[in-house]
Order: structure tokens, then sequence, then C-alpha cells
């Protein structure tokens, strides 16, 4: 499959086309991945005349492959119980006892471990944030419970945007990723599987001519 | 037949898996317990819906710990 390899350098072609003027103010759900102008949301150092004209979560297709392990997993007791006597009898083993309190503990554990799994699966995914603001682009990973990190950018920072759309999922789905290259030794932000990286892109790049040509 | 009554009744083996079930129980316990201070430092890290999605997401992960820590009760007391 052919990737969809767009720079932000293709839109200063046309620069008549204002893809910030035209966001439309919207209001945040809990399951909001794509929101512009958002109502409520606010971070830690954000400016007080600061406004967020992006909010980005990942693209609610990605969540279905941990969605299907954890309801593979919650079913997975209830369709190996059946076939695990006659599994012991082809090894040899016609009858297996376990007290009844340590099977309660050790299902009620494993069930826990399961809903934690997808918790942990959900929160990763629900503090997975990227937001565009008037004046830098703020990037917050939560990829697991020991590891979180928090990077910004000043938009005059950026020296490029580019966006990649690769495979059938993220073509039909519209989603990608966009990756935003910063000046000097400030680290590149990485905007993963995002719903409209074209358009995110777009915003990116006007918002920086317009601080540009402000200063 | 396969009888494994015996070994949970035998008393240092039964002692043995007794504690080794508590540990497992009391170190998932640690582990969602590192968690929930995480969400609340990213609660305060970024405030969605001015306040109301941060407050339902740490409501439910406060509740599945406390569901964490009464099976670990539970199993201090019943095994």
């Amino acid at each position: 499959m052919a990737d969809e390899h767009h720079s932000g350098e293709e839109s200063k072609k046309h620069p008549t086309s204002d893809s910030v003027a035209s966001l439309k103010n919207d209001r945040l759900n809990f399951f909001s991945t794509y929101v512009e102008l958002p109502n409520g949301v606010s971070y830690e150092n954000q400016e007080d005349d600061e406004k967020i004209l992006v909010f980005l979560r990942r693209h609610p297709v990605t969540n279905f492959p941990w969605i299907f392990i954890a309801l593979f997993l919650y079913f997975l007791p209830f369709l190996v119980a059946p076939i695990l006597p006659g599994l012991f009898e082809t090894m040899g083993i016609f009858d297996v006892s376990v007290p009844g309190n340590y099977i309660f503990i050790l299902s009620s554990f494993y069930f826990l471990i399961v809903t934690g799994y997808w918790l942990l699966c959900f929160i990763s995914w629900f503090y997975n944030i990227s937001m565009v603001t008037n004046n830098e682009v703020v990037d917050i990973d939560y990829t697991g419970v020991f590891h979180k990190s928090i990077a910004t950018t000043n938009l005059r920072e950026i020296q490029d945007v580019e966006y990649i759309q690769k495979g059938l999922l993220q073509t039909f789905f519209n989603y990608g990723d966009v990756f935003i290259q910063t000046a000097g030794s400030r680290p590149n932000l990485e905007f993963l599987r995002i719903p409209h990286p074209a358009k995110v892109s777009d915003i990116i790049m006007d918002e920086k001519r317009k601080v540009e040509e402000n200063d | 037949m396969i009888d494994l009554f015996p070994l949970f009744e035998t008393t240092s083996l039964d002692l043995g898996i007794k504690i080794f079930i508590l540990f497992l129980i009391f170190l998932f316990m640690v582990f969602m317990f590192i968690a929930l201070v995480n969400v609340r430092a990213l609660n305060r890290l970024v405030l969605l819906e001015s306040g109301r999605s941060s407050f339902i997401i740490q409501a439910i992960f406060a509740f599945y710990f406390l569901l964490i820590v009464s099976l670990f009760l539970l199993a201090l007391a019943i095994l």
C-alpha cells in the first residue's frame, strides 16, 4: 500500500487557504478525538491569552485491538473450563480437585487483572492528548503506568510539519501520523494515529505563519 | 485421581501457596495504586470538560482500586 506522505511546505503554496479561520467551536465529550476550539479544556502552564485551537486523541479505530483482546480474555475461562476435563483425560489425569476458596479467589483475581488491563489501555488512550494552541504545540504521552511524557514546542520553533497516512484502515477512516520537526536541539513531536492529519498539519503551518507575521 | 486437596492442607505447602497468592494480589494492588497516583497527576496536568471527565476517570479508578483491596482482604480471610 502506498504511503500518502505530505510536507507542510506543500501548504505554503496555497497562502489564501486559512484553515484556522474556518475552525468551528465544538464541545468536548468523554470520547472526543478531534475537537476544534474546545470548551472546558485547559492545561498546566497555559497562558491567560492562549487559546486551544485543536484538541486531539488517537482515532477510536485504534482502540479495537485491546477491546477485542479484553473481551476474549473475559470469555476465555468460560471457553476453557468445559474442555479442561477432556484435556486432562487425554493426559491420563481423570480427576483434579482444588479447594473452592482458592478457585474463587484466583478466578476473581483473574477477572480483576483483565479489568485492569482494559482500564489501563483506556487510560492510555484517554490521556494521550495532543493540542495545538495559538502559541504552541503540546503532546502528552501516557503509554503505561511507569511512562509519561509531556512535550511542548513554540510555534516559532517549528521548521516543518508532515503527515503520513498508510494502509487501508488509515486511508478509510482518515487518520494518520503528524510529525513536527523543530529547530535546534528541541525534540521533534509526533501526533500518532490522529484523525484528520492533513487538516491538523495545515492548521499548525497556518498558525505558525500567523505568529511569524505578527513578530 | 490427582487430588490437590492434600497440597493445600499440608501446613508448609498450604502456607507457601497462600503467601504466594497474597503476594501476587498485593503486588497488583501496589501497581494499580501507582496507576491511580499517575491518573491524579495527569488530571492536574490537563483539565478536561472543566473537570467532569477527570473526576469520572478518577472515580472509576478509585472504585477499581477498592475492589483489589477488598479481594486482598478477602483472600487474607478465607485462604
